[in-house]
Order: C-alpha cells, then structure tokens, then sequence
C-alpha cells in the first residue's frame, strides 16, 4: 500500500504543489473574512476534498489504470491506499489552510476558534461525508462518478421541489434528521460519551464507503 | 505436466461477444503462441489472466494458485507488456522505473539499465514524447527487470521495426533457457511465433479451435491444391476451410496422411503456415 501511496504521490506532485498552493492562499482569504470556524471548516473540507478526488481522476486522463490494476497489488490494496492517500491529503491540506487564516493579516479566527477538539471532530465528520460518498462512484466510474453525483443532486432537487407539498411529511423528516446530525456535531463533543459515539459513527461511515468502493471496483472491468 | 499456466472453462460475456468455455495450459520453460483474427479473444484472455477484466466463469491458475485469491503473490511473479502500454505520459522513464521498481522484491535495476541501453532508450526522455516502438520496448524492459516466471505478451511486436522484432525473439528464445522461464505471445505476426514458439493455440470467435506442439501443428496441417472435380460435398466436408478458383480450390486441412490417402497424385501438398491455418479458417469457406 506503501508504494501505491507513494506512487501517485509522486506522478502528481507538480499537480499537487501547484492546486494546493491556489487552494490554500484562496481559503486563507475567505477564512480569515469570516468568524465562524464551522462555516471555515465546512467550505475548506469541500475544497480539501475535492483535491484527491482531482488526482484519481487523473489517472483515467492517462488511462494508466490498466498499468496500476497490472501491477502484483490487490484491488482492495488499491482502493484502501486511494482512501489512506485522500485521508492524508485531505487533512494535512486542511492543516495548511488552517495556517493560513491564521497567519493572514487582519484574521477574524484566532487559534482557539480552529485548534479545539469540537472543530477536529466536525472536521472528520465533514471529511467522512464528502469523501466516502465521492470516493466509491469515483472508484468505479471515474470522472463520470462525480458528474453523476452533481446532475443526481440536481435532479433530486428539483422533483423535491416539485413534489414538496405531496412529500411534504418525508421532507420534514428529512430534514430534522439532518438539523439533529449537525445539532449533534454543533453541541460539542466534550463529554466522552458523545466523543466515542461521534468517533464511532465517523469510523462506521468510512468502513461502508470502503467495504462498498471494495464491491465496485472487483466488479470494475479495465 | 508442469504448468505455469492453466486455464480451464473460462468464460467472458460482453454482450455482442462471448468467450465460451476456453481451456489451455502453457508449461514452464515454453514458449505459447496465442494467435487468431481481430477480435477473437485474445486480449480479452490476457486480461482476465492479470484480473482487469472480471470473469463470469472458470478457473485461472498460476504457479498453482488462483489469480484471483493469490493475485498480489501470482502478478509479481507475471511481466506484461499491454498491446497499447500507458504509462504517465509526462513522466520522464527514469522517473516511471522508479515508481514501478518497489512494487517488485525481485527487481534487478542492473537488468533494467542493461535493457535500457540495449533498446537506446534515452532515460530522461518523457514518455509521451517516444514512439509507438520505443514505448513497447520501454514497456518490455520493466517486464523483463524483475525476472518474473511468466511473461504476457499482447501484440507487442506489431509496432516495432523488423530488426528489434528479430533482436526481441531471440531475447525470448534466451529467456526460457533455464527451463525456469514461459511466455505466453499474443500476436497478428505469425512468422515471429513460427521461429520461436513451441506451442500454438488458435482462437476464433471466443473459442479455442486448437491447441497444440508447434512442430506437431506444422507437421500435421496442409494446404491442398486440386482441380475443382475433386471439390465435392464428401472433400468439403473433410476441410477445415477451402478457396475456390476459376479451375482449382485450395483447401486447409489438419490431416495430410487422409488428404494424401483421398487426393494421391491428382493435389499438390504445401505444408501450411500458421497464416495459412489463420487465413482459410478464418476467411475460407467451409462446409455448412
């Protein structure tokens, strides 16, 4: 897994250096315009995000799958060093955003508004929800995973909103499910309790989007 | 029998086209030969050997272990070259050498540097930047430097010049010396697996027609020629494929003592080439 790491570690280094650079001065900006720290985690934890998710799809523009899947590594092998890979950029790029608001001139978040346990765990727990959902249609469909996910999203809104009134019941349950989510999340995870089962659910998310990345990619004609 | 390589049943079904049921093995220190016309499987069945493509039937053993459950253990043994070889395309090679080396415990860079000058493959040029032939031998040399037990060859000589292609057989040829070493050769060029192959395995339409010694295969098959009062429906029946003429027919059979015994002194007997078996079995007409 180690040297598939490495591997598109270094095929996408000058890529790497030079998204990341542009992703980090941008959020260094937008971040320190703003004053709340969940806001700043939400939109750099999108934007993180979304950079290992650039670099696989690479690997279908190169059409140099065939050659990776060619090599004595396992498909599981695969797909667990493309999750460790995006875990690692996702977060260490988090890290140097985060460095940047704080060193911007002028910065309305201080170090105590980022650097606490709550926004770690409402980190993870944003990184869990955009990747284990990107990374198993990404694995499987490649580029066109990602289109699927955006059309799809757009899709569903709009028959949410043409339907809204006839599912008006499932719409309320909806979304109360997800204020509790983000209740859950906002009211802290001082108490160890809720940090176990915050931790729990986060580790739970990402072993279904791995076990489910696994299923697709075996059945992944390259 | 030890085999590197066997394959039984095996089947892929893509919709417009289907493997049926196809079993071959190849032993160690041979040579295999896979020929048969565009579109006839063979690429499909080297993908399957290296599990690129997923499988609806059968068994693939290598080395005795499956290719699926052992997969890491059975492809470090397994050198490929791809018939179409993509790689990073902006890469440097010294630089592509280096992310492929690690993947293999076996990897010998003194090989790798004694292929590169061999093949006058500049290491700092991009990848992207060589042709078609310099990309298959670049492609070659990683699967040679990790001394690997089983080399997958898919239509790698069709882009190179005719005097490496001649330079790479006897390469192959030198390879399987130590008895140690197989390679199984998927190619259109049927004169390179007749100077060097020791085993031939036909396929056509998904399926294996034959598969068999190459001085067996050569000894056995001929091409008949004979006036066209000697095509009937009994001689047709008894080719495997036949071209009629203004006057005469040729005809492909795979067994010349019969066709000597049917025809005597009224044909003329060529020993048929591997072409010759490809071309009327392919293109002939045959009994319906």
């Amino acid at each position: 897994m180690r040297n598939l790491i490495l591997k598109d570690l270094v095929l996408h280094k000058k890529f790497l250096a030079v998204i990341s650079l542009l992703y980090i001065a941008y959020m260094g900006i937008f971040g320190s315009r703003i004053n709340s720290p969940r806001i700043f985690f939400l939109f750099s934890m999108i934007m993180s995000g979304i950079i290992p998710v650039l670099i696989f799809t690479r690997e279908d523009k190169f059409k140099a799958l065939s050659m990776t899947c060619s090599l004595p590594v396992s498909r599981r092998q695969i797909v667990l060093a493309r999750y460790v890979l995006g875990w690692l950029l996702t977060l260490i790029i988090e890290v140097l955003m985060a460095g940047a608001v704080l060193l911007f001139p002028g910065s309305k978040l201080g170090p105590s508004d980022l650097l606490n346990l709550n926004m770690f765990v409402f980190a993870l727990a944003m990184m869990t929800a955009i990747l284990s959902i990107l990374m198993p249609l990404l694995i499987r469909f490649g580029i066109a995973g990602i289109f699927v996910v955006a059309i799809g999203a757009q899709v569903l809104g709009i028959i949410v909103l043409s339907f809204r009134f006839k599912w008006n019941n499932i719409l309320v349950a909806l979304i109360a499910a997800m204020k509790s989510v983000f209740a859950f999340l906002s009211a802290g995870v001082d108490d160890p309790g809720r940090l176990a089962l915050a931790l729990a659910m986060i580790c739970l998310v990402n072993l279904a989007s791995i076990k489910c990345s696994e299923f697709l990619f075996r059945r992944k004609d390259v | 029998m030890d085999n590197v390589l066997e394959i039984k049943n095996l089947r892929k079904d893509y919709g417009d086209f289907r493997l049926k049921d196809v079993s071959f093995s190849v032993r160690r220190g041979y040579i295999m030969g896979l020929i048969g016309p565009n579109g006839a499987g063979k690429t499909t069945i080297i993908k399957l050997i290296l599990n690129l493509i997923r499988r609806d039937g059968g068994d693939i053993r290598i080395f005795g272990l499956d290719n699926l459950k052992d997969e890491a253990a059975v492809k470090s043994r397994i050198g490929f070259v791809h018939d179409t070889p993509f790689f990073y395309e902006r890469l440097r090679l010294k630089t592509i050498r280096a992310q492929i080396a690690p993947f293999y415990k076996d990897w010998d860079d003194a090989l790798f540097h004694k292929l590169i000058g061999e093949f006058d493959l500049p290491p700092k040029k991009i990848f992207t930047k060589l042709s078609r032939g310099m990309k298959m031998k670049f492609a070659l040399a990683l699967a040679l430097s990790h001394k690997a037990d089983l080399i997958l060859l898919d239509e790698s000589t069709s882009g190179l010049d005719p005097v490496f292609r001649r330079e790479l057989l006897a390469k192959l040829q030198g390879l399987i010396q130590d008895e140690k070493k197989s390679v199984l050769f998927s190619t259109h060029i049927t004169s390179d697996l007749e100077k060097i192959a020791d085993y031939v395995t036909f396929i056509r339409n998904g399926e294996i027609v034959f598969s068999a010694p190459m001085d067996e295969t050569l000894a056995t098959w001929s091409v008949v020629k004979a006036g066209n009062e000697l095509l009937t429906e009994d001689n047709k029946r008894f080719f495997k494929g036949f071209r009629r003429r203004e006057f005469s027919f040729e005809a492909l059979t795979d067994n010349t003592g019969e066709a000597k015994r049917r025809f005597g002194g009224n044909a003329v007997f060529d020993k048929a080439s591997l072409e010759d078996i490809m071309y009327y079995m392919t293109r002939g007409e045959s009994h319906a």
